[in-house]
């Protein structure tokens, strides 16, 4: 049985990346993100981390007034969805840079959402990875972001899209870090065995190396 | 050294001497703290509408205690949400853990905030059955679960689930509000009977005893080790949401140890609710 998309079940949308100046854009499907990582060398000295020698890093993640069916407001990211998201956002990219040579200094990542369709969150986090590889920030391992889940047919099916994001059974988004292959943001609700979890999972990983090359492509 | 890096130092001598000490030795591979959870009846409240009513739990754990408020109105449908019910969850430290924490002012802290969606996510797809909370072709059962904690541990999640399915498992929702009967019935509002557990990810020093995985972590604990991963599951044991927390990123196989001992660990908890 097919996907609503007509697509197979382990089959990704179509992906582009492109760059312009200091801006990457992110074509995911109908996801479309634009982003940029900035070093800010004399940040606000309130955002300053006096804990750790180590900078600080920032997101800001914003979904643009039009960027999905129910308009948003214009300050949206202060919306409780945004909020979350910029936080796991900033978390995935602290593991990757390599903070401690960047102490006093401030990494800002922005993300904004032109238009959304499912996967929201994957498109900002890959559209990023575009960003800091184009920067000159030294890090680790590149973030890269793919969903997988389970339909409403019960089939296990990767990268799923709006439609199947609402009428699915489950939705697991997870970032890679490659190349290395470790796991820094998995989130996931819906109905899934253990079982069916680790096949995606594996599944997931296999993708996002398609992703990471794409990716090693741009440069 | 910075303060950080003093810190995790002398975190880690702590758990070490913990572990020396045998608190967390217990020929297992993990070992769990006692959850206790007192329900009250629903009490009135004299704020807001006459028709609001509070049922208040009071787990507590060895370091963590926090009230759990539910309430219950018959309002119109959502928008968009016609045939269910609706709720709102409400996340927020006392200021007797934190001076600096304004009581309720949520909206700036995103930490508090990917806590309480957290919990809203995991009630949402696992415990409560809204299609179960319309009363009529126009009306429906709104809950607001306000939550204060009075100490910081990361286990809340895990305690809010507990308290949570003790609730509604072992309670009715006020018959005041002229609802179904069926409605009325103890654990009618449940769809399926969920845990959460949120496993930490062993560090050098608790692999040094033994332990790759932390249940229940201690405050220590907690702060030590970076990384680690809420499990919800069911009594089939199905996983039913999942969310990796900490900064640090975790090897493919590690994570699904993880999520394998939590599943289990749910599973032994529920023998103990029913």
């Amino acid at each position: 049985m097919s996907r609503i998309n007509n697509r197979k079940n382990n089959q990704l949308r179509s992906i582009q990346f492109a760059v312009r100046g200091s801006v990457s854009q992110c074509r995911f499907g109908n996801n479309r993100a634009l982003s940029r990582v900035q070093l800010i060398q004399k940040p606000n000295p309130k955002n300053l981390d006096y804990e750790r020698e180590a900078c600080t890093v920032d997101c800001r993640y914003v979904m643009l007034p039009w960027s999905c069916n129910q308009r948003f407001s214009a300050r949206s990211y202060s919306n409780r969805r945004c909020i979350e998201i910029s936080e796991v956002i900033r978390r995935v990219f602290y593991s990757v840079i390599l903070v401690q040579e960047y102490a006093k200094k401030q990494v800002y990542l922005i993300a904004n959402m032109i238009q959304t369709d499912g996967g929201s969150r994957i498109t900002a986090i890959n559209a990023l990875s575009l960003s800091l590889a184009k920067s000159s920030i030294c890090h680790k391992a590149l973030p890269i972001g793919i969903s997988f889940g389970k339909n409403a047919e019960s089939q296990m099916i990767l990268d799923l899209d709006g439609s199947e994001d609402e009428t699915g059974l489950a939705d697991v988004p997870v970032v890679f870090e490659q190349p290395t292959g470790r796991i820094s943001l998995l989130q996931m609700e819906g109905d899934l065995t253990f079982e069916e979890f680790r096949d995606g999972l594996r599944q997931a990983e296999q993708k996002s190396m398609q992703i990471y090359s794409m990716i090693l492509q741009k440069l | 050294m910075s303060t950080e890096g003093l810190r995790t130092q002398l975190l880690n001598e702590q758990i070490r001497n913990q572990f020396r000490k045998g608190s967390r030795i217990a020929k297992a591979e993990y070992n769990v703290c006692d959850l206790s959870v007192q329900t009250q009846s629903w009490i009135a409240t004299a704020k807001n509408s006459s028709k609001t009513y509070y049922q208040v739990a009071r787990p507590s754990s060895s370091e963590l205690l926090f009230h759990i408020g539910v309430s219950a109105q018959v309002v119109p449908f959502m928008y968009g949400k016609i045939g269910e019910g609706n709720m709102v969850v409400n996340y927020s430290p006392s200021q007797l853990v934190d001076p600096a924490q304004e009581a309720w002012n949520t909206q700036t802290n995103a930490q508090i905030i990917e806590q309480t969606r957290l919990i809203d996510r995991g009630l949402r797809s696992s415990l409560i059955d809204f299609k179960k909370l319309a009363v009529s072709d126009e009306l429906c059962v709104k809950l607001d679960i306000d939550i204060v904690s009075y100490s910081r541990v990361d286990s809340l999640v895990d305690s809010v689930y507990y308290a949570m399915l003790r609730i509604f498992k072992g309670s009715v929702l006020p018959d005041t509000l002229d609802l179904p009967v069926d409605m009325l019935a103890p654990g009618a509002l449940i769809k399926k009977t969920c845990l959460s557990t949120t496993v930490h990810i062993g560090s050098s020093t608790t692999q040094e005893f033994g332990y790759d995985f932390i249940v229940d972590a201690s405050h220590a604990e907690e702060i030590a080790l970076n990384c680690s991963v809420l499990v919800v599951s069911d009594e089939d044991g199905r996983i039913r949401a999942l969310q990796k927390k900490g900064f640090e990123s975790v090897e493919t196989r590690i994570l699904l140890k993880a999520v394998e001992t939590g599943v289990r660990q749910n599973s032994r908890r529920l023998e103990n609710v029913h």
